[in-house]
């Protein structure tokens, strides 16, 4: 096999991988596009421009902070604090990025720089449950690229629709539509919980979660809810393994 | 029109945001991560799934209420069973969505 050979199987197999990303993100793209319409309704009533509104979904790119933002520019928020309610309120993403980043050892520094820019909750947890499925130590790049842009093309159309309709359409969050994003993460969870330690993951998730969501303010509850439920996983496989061996 | 005020308040939140994105994605190249936690890190998926999942569903207005009477919470139930009886992604999530528009609407809510 010359090296040419190689090269054309490894092109098609990279392109394989973007467009299977785009085939596994549609559906939480879906589920993103009522939370673009609304940011855009909102930014504009918040009093942004278009091209303002536009530029904080092209180069912020990041729903919860987008709307936090423009909630505190409507009322009167200094940018000190709205910068640093940002960092706080993205500080999962620290979390997400540890978790995927075995899988891109082999990923140039420059690769891992342009994936970081599109990892939000969406792109995230469809590659890394990607990855996990191929059982490969590595993950494709060209994967994560092509999720990510995905989200980045749908949120920055959704916006623009948003920021357009302005004053002129009802926040569709209001109808019903606020669900698309929860019923698109929870048949991406459902397939993944196959044996009692992972349901009791889910558990721990959950309750954790939703007990700090009602009682501290901003993301808190997705690190806490992370750390505990983690932490009940090892426990459990730490566990079973000690059960396993022989006394 | 771009007033110079929110391109550098866009710019700021686009680097802190970018920040915590890079942060850490390129830690595994860089140093050895202890087992233990590259063990508990298998399970970070599945709860951040979780976590983004059950307080929209139990506390959808950032507040408990009884889920007898949370349309969420019957909107998910059917969402699952679609999922569970079609094995469909796409089926199931605009069932669930078309249910909680439609319950809405039963409810007056």
């Amino acid at each position: 096999m010359t090296g040419e050979d190689s090269n054309t199987a490894t092109t098609a197999d990279n392109r394989h991988q973007f467009w299977l990303a785009l085939v596994k993100t549609w559906p939480l793209a879906l589920g993103a596009i009522p939370f673009g319409l609304a940011y855009g309704i909102i930014a504009i009533q918040a009093g942004l421009t278009v091209a303002e509104t536009m530029l904080m979904s092209l180069v912020v790119f990041a729903g919860a902070s987008q709307f936090m933002a423009v909630v505190m520019i409507q009322s009167g928020a200094g940018i000190p604090l709205i910068v640093a309610s940002t960092f706080l309120i993205n500080l999962r993403h620290l979390v997400m990025g540890l978790s995927i980043s075995p899988y891109l050892t082999e990923s140039t520094s420059w690769w891992q720089r342009v994936l970081a820019f599109g990892m939000t909750d969406e792109s995230y947890v469809t590659s890394v449950t990607h990855y996990r499925e191929q059982e490969e130590e590595q993950g494709n790049p060209y994967f994560m690229l092509g999720s990510g842009g995905t989200i980045y093309v749908v949120w920055a159309i959704a916006s623009l629709v948003g920021a357009l309709a302005g004053h002129a359409i009802t926040d569709p969050l209001k109808w019903g539509l606020d669900f698309a994003m929860p019923a698109a993460f929870l048949t991406m969870l459902l397939p993944q919980i196959v044996s009692r330690r992972i349901a009791a993951v889910v558990v721990v998730s959950a309750v954790v979660a939703t007990a700090s969501y009602v009682l501290i303010p901003g993301k808190w509850y997705i690190i806490l809810a992370v750390v505990a439920a983690t932490s009940t996983g090892v426990v459990l496989e730490t566990l079973a393994e000690k059960r396993a061996q022989p006394c | 029109m771009l007033r110079p005020y929110y391109v550098v308040l866009i710019l700021l939140m686009a680097a802190v945001t970018y920040a915590s994105r890079v942060g850490l994605i390129g830690v595994a190249k860089q140093v050895q991560i202890h087992p233990l936690l590259r063990r508990s890190l298998e399970y970070v998926p599945v709860s951040i799934l979780a976590a983004l999942v059950f307080p929209a569903v139990f506390a959808p207005s950032g507040h408990m209420q009884s889920p007898v009477t949370n349309i969420y919470v019957w909107a998910a139930v059917i969402t699952a069973a679609v999922l569970l009886g079609t094995r469909r992604q796409w089926l199931a999530i605009v069932l669930g969505v078309a249910s909680l528009v439609l319950l809405r609407r039963l409810v007056g809510a």
